[in-house]
């Protein structure tokens, strides 16, 4: 840290990322805190892993603020070295985040799983009625009929039963598989979806549909009891699992993108961008062919590929190559359009992706009001003209004179420090060459005057000099990285804002490790215990290779250290039992565990 | 025959308690009892004392009993030495015939092993339970004062002896299991040790490997109970190797290490 707060010059350079998840069974309530940003050094995307702490107190904004504030006090981060942190839209966190450092932006990726969630739940045609029309038997409950249960949640809520059904009976599994089927005939097992994890029902929708035609053999082969042949999918189904999977693939491949380790602020940014785009286009390529995948894994689609000699008419679902056909939204509906479940869902999208992403009304929900994203896209090489762009698309104002401000306001924090004796030799050698030429530079103004350029005169020159010629890279990292000796202070501006992350997903994976510590067999471990585990676990290449320079504690000290790890408690709370986590119990709590309303996303 | 915490005698016990070592395997194996006198007896007076309560004593727990668990083993490891049962005809510290019913003693080849003797005592063998100390320099003050006070006095309730068996049993339990009993040792008595349960290794010795215990546990997940598993002591054992997995407390305290390391590092 504290190597970081000198490289950096004063910069608010940390990007916080955070979140709290209660225990499944019991009332602990847990908190992981990540901090993340650029090395300049090694131009590397640094996450340091503070841990999985519990936490103890009411769970209202006044103390998670002030136990955000004790815990990064514990590290050494000062609150000026935070530039902006992320969570999800709890409301709890988010106005304690906000109120500390007012750059706060939701996870991306857990925004599109909410839209993606929404879209699902606001289909207007139930699947009862769907199916009457078309003569199909009816599988839906009076109940849920009567709570306006859609078309689309009806198809995933059979094939959610259905997929159980196959993971509790390895009898049936065996007999899908010894279903022949030419050129894929591999043992596989059905996906279920899982509610803590994201994309899980695409991705069991596409294992639905790349193993249909083993499906509908099986069906006619065993003698199915009377509950089995009501989960039987007809025709007029498996088409509605076909346009389903190409509606949500965008949102999928949108969502799984911005949950990359990798990924800045400005790549999620983008990616939102991509999904809004091709979601208002509307044209999504949809599976021809049902029957056989033109090629099966990797090997196969590549040399179908080849010989295909980019052509580009397939469509790749779960390691299958399909050929495909383009439906739009505004096709006439029937054969030969999307079918109305689909088309809803489209719609919904739209209006979500627009609603989380970019609101005119509320700034919290607006990315092209908020500075930490603003800054981040425009220091993106081509990142100016996608605001821009973005923007008038959902017709608000040109963003980028909101976005230079931001960058000099945090450029403004650039301090003057001592260089490096390699930093000097270089300047030297910079002044030198300068004496040993009378050119000027072909951009040479006649007001300009090195000497008298203050560093935040420089900043703004160097950052008009960079929209003016940097339009495109491909990592932006890596770009700024290169060519921090042309641009000496904006430089490390850009990575300040770069290593800013547009998801939580370092948080969800804290806690996915989190879960497998905490389950049944070890309730009896206490929550420090927990708390060095993780420490531990998550910063293991901090160890030394030769462990035994690690100095053993003396008594006093070991004392000293467990009495500092209590005072972060800013409350008492009881504890409880331990078995797993569960996601938030705030509104936002996108899973609900009840068969009718199960959705992954 | 402490236990360590009950170590509380002054001079040899000292030095006699704080050595507790570990059983290997018992052995059966044939084995005469010594005849010969030592020149370290010291505790002839003591024992004279208490060889009126001698017949008591192998009242309560009979001659000699051939269960597997009290056979003294073909040989102890203690600080990385090997100890050998005496002979048939070897010197010994005592001549007390009486003794012979309680302890048996065992010497070394090497340089650093001529001084002391481990004795196995028998005498907690009230429910087929041996443990095993070192007596420096052959000084028997300890063992002599745990014969009179505890195990042969007829003074000595039959509560003061069961807890006395209720440790060694735990004690022996805890350093290397005699039998595959599953789930190993467990209970409130593991948070009071906080050191390695043998003497095997010095702790500067065994730290390194303390630390990437730890880790493994940490990484993998596992309970930290696993420390105490007989499985995973008998595991050790087969790799003939000469080391204790840390206590609960000692885990507790190799964690906070590497905890604070970490923390320090990440500053």
């Amino acid at each position: 840290m504290r190597r970081l707060q000198v490289r950096y010059r004063g910069l608010p350079f940390f990007h916080l990322i955070t979140d709290l998840r209660t225990e499944t069974l019991g009332s602990r309530l847990y908190s992981s805190l990540v901090l993340r940003c650029i090395d300049p050094d090694s131009s590397a995307v640094a996450e340091l892993y503070l841990g999985v702490y519990p936490f103890t107190g009411r769970h209202d904004s006044a103390i998670i603020k002030a136990w955000a504030q004790r815990f990064l006090h514990r590290y050494g981060v000062r609150h000026e070295d935070v530039s902006s942190p992320t969570s999800d839209a709890r409301a709890n966190v988010k106005k304690a985040l906000k109120n500390l450092w007012p750059r706060w932006f939701p996870c991306a990726a857990h925004t599109m799983h909410l839209a993606v969630k929404a879209s699902l739940s606001a289909t207007e045609a139930t699947g009862a009625a769907a199916r009457g029309r078309h003569g199909g038997t009816s599988y839906v409950r009076a109940r849920r009929a009567s709570r306006g249960n859609q078309a689309a949640a009806d198809i995933l809520s059979r094939g959610r039963k259905i997929s159980n059904h196959f993971r509790k009976s390895p009898e049936s599994v065996e007999k899908l598989n010894s279903v022949p089927f030419t050129g894929d005939d591999a043992p596989r097992k059905m996906v279920t979806e899982t509610p803590g994890r994201w994309g899980s029902t695409y991705q069991s929708l596409v294992r639905f549909f790349t193993l249909m035609p083993r499906l509908i053999e099986s069906w006619g082969l065993q003698d199915l009891m009377a509950a089995q042949q009501q989960r039987q999918l007809g025709r007029w189904d498996w088409e509605a699992v076909r346009y389903l999977i190409c509606v949500f693939q965008p949102a999928y491949e949108a969502g799984i993108a911005a949950e990359s380790s990798s990924a800045t602020v400005a790549d999620a940014f983008g990616l939102v961008c991509h999904l809004r785009r091709t979601l208002q286009l509307g044209v999504f390529p949809f599976p021809k062919a049902v029957d056989k995948p033109q090629a099966v894994g990797h090997e196969a689609i590549f040399d179908f590929l080849k010989a295909d000699k980019g052509h580009k008419n397939e469509l790749e679902l779960d390691f299958r190559l399909y050929m495909h056909e383009n439906l739009s939204t505004t096709t006439a509906r029937g054969p030969s359009g999307l079918r109305e479940e689909a088309v809803a869902v489209v719609e919904v999208l739209r209006k979500e992706v627009d609603r989380r992403f970019f609101h005119t009304l509320d700034d919290a929900k607006n990315w092209l009001n908020n500075d930490a994203v603003l800054a981040a896209t425009l220091l993106t090489p081509g990142g100016a003209a996608m605001l821009s762009k973005a923007a008038s698309r959902v017709g608000q104002d040109d963003p980028t004179g909101r976005a230079q401000p931001a960058v000099m306001e945090t450029a403004s924090h650039l301090a003057t420090v001592e260089l490096t004796v390699p930093i000097k030799e270089q300047q030297l050698q910079m002044e030198r060459t300068l004496c040993r030429t009378t050119l000027l530079g072909w951009d040479f103004d006649d007001a300009d005057d090195a000497l008298a350029v203050t560093p935040l005169e420089a900043g703004e020159r160097e950052l008009d000099c960079f929209l003016a010629t940097c339009v495109s890279a491909d990592d932006a990292v890596t770009f700024w990285v290169s060519l921090a000796p042309e641009f000496s202070g904006l430089h490390l501006v850009a990575l300040s804002f770069l290593g800013a992350s547009g998801s939580s997903a370092a948080s969800e994976r804290d806690f996915s490790v989190a879960g497998l510590l905490l389950r049944t067999d070890r309730s009896r471990l206490v929550p420090e215990n927990v708390e060095m585990h993780y420490l531990v676990r998550f910063n293991i290449h901090l160890l030394p290779a030769d462990l035994s320079s690690t100095l053993a504690l003396s008594h006093g000290a070991r004392l000293s250290t467990r009495s500092d790890r209590s005072a972060i408690s800013v409350d008492t709370s009881a504890g409880g039992g331990s078995q797993g986590f569960s996601s938030g119990s705030d509104g936002n709590s996108v899973f609900d565990t009840s068969d009718s309303k199960q959705v992954c996303g | 025959m402490d236990s360590p915490g009950s170590n509380t005698s002054g001079g040899d016990g000292a030095d006699t308690g704080d050595d507790a070592t570990r059983l290997g395997l018992a052995q059966p194996q044939g084995q005469s009892r010594p005849v010969s006198a030592s020149p370290h007896e010291e505790g002839e007076q003591a024992s004279s004392r208490a060889s009126g309560s001698g017949e008591f004593l192998a009242s309560v727990i009979s001659t000699y009993p051939s269960t597997p668990a009290v056979q003294y083993p073909g040989s102890v490891t203690h600080k990385g030495a090997l100890w050998h049962p005496l002979k048939d005809g070897d010197k010994t510290w005592t001549s007390r015939a009486h003794a012979h019913q309680f302890w048996d003693t065992f010497t070394g080849d090497g340089e650093d092993q001529r001084g002391p003797f481990v004795e196995l005592y028998r005498v907690c063998a009230l429910r087929g339970i041996s443990s095993c100390y070192l007596l420096r320099n052959g000084k028997s003050s300890n063992a002599w004062r745990h014969l009179i006070n505890v195990a042969c006095s007829a003074a000595a309730e039959e509560v003061q002896r069961r807890r006395h068996q209720d440790m060694a049993k735990w004690l022996v339990n805890s350093t290397r299991p005699h039998f595959a009993a599953p789930g190993g040792p467990s209970g409130p008595m593991d948070d009071y040790l906080t050191a390695t349960r043998s003497r095997e290794m010095m702790p500067a010795e065994a730290r390194p490997h303390h630390l990437r215990f730890v880790l493994m546990l940490v990484m993998t997940m596992s309970p930290f109970a696993l420390s105490g598993s007989s499985y995973m002591l008998e595991f050790a054992r087969g790799l003939r190797v000469s080391y204790d997995p840390p206590a609960k407390s000692g885990f507790r305290d190799t964690l906070l290490d590497l905890y604070s390391f970490n923390t320090n590092r990440l500053r």
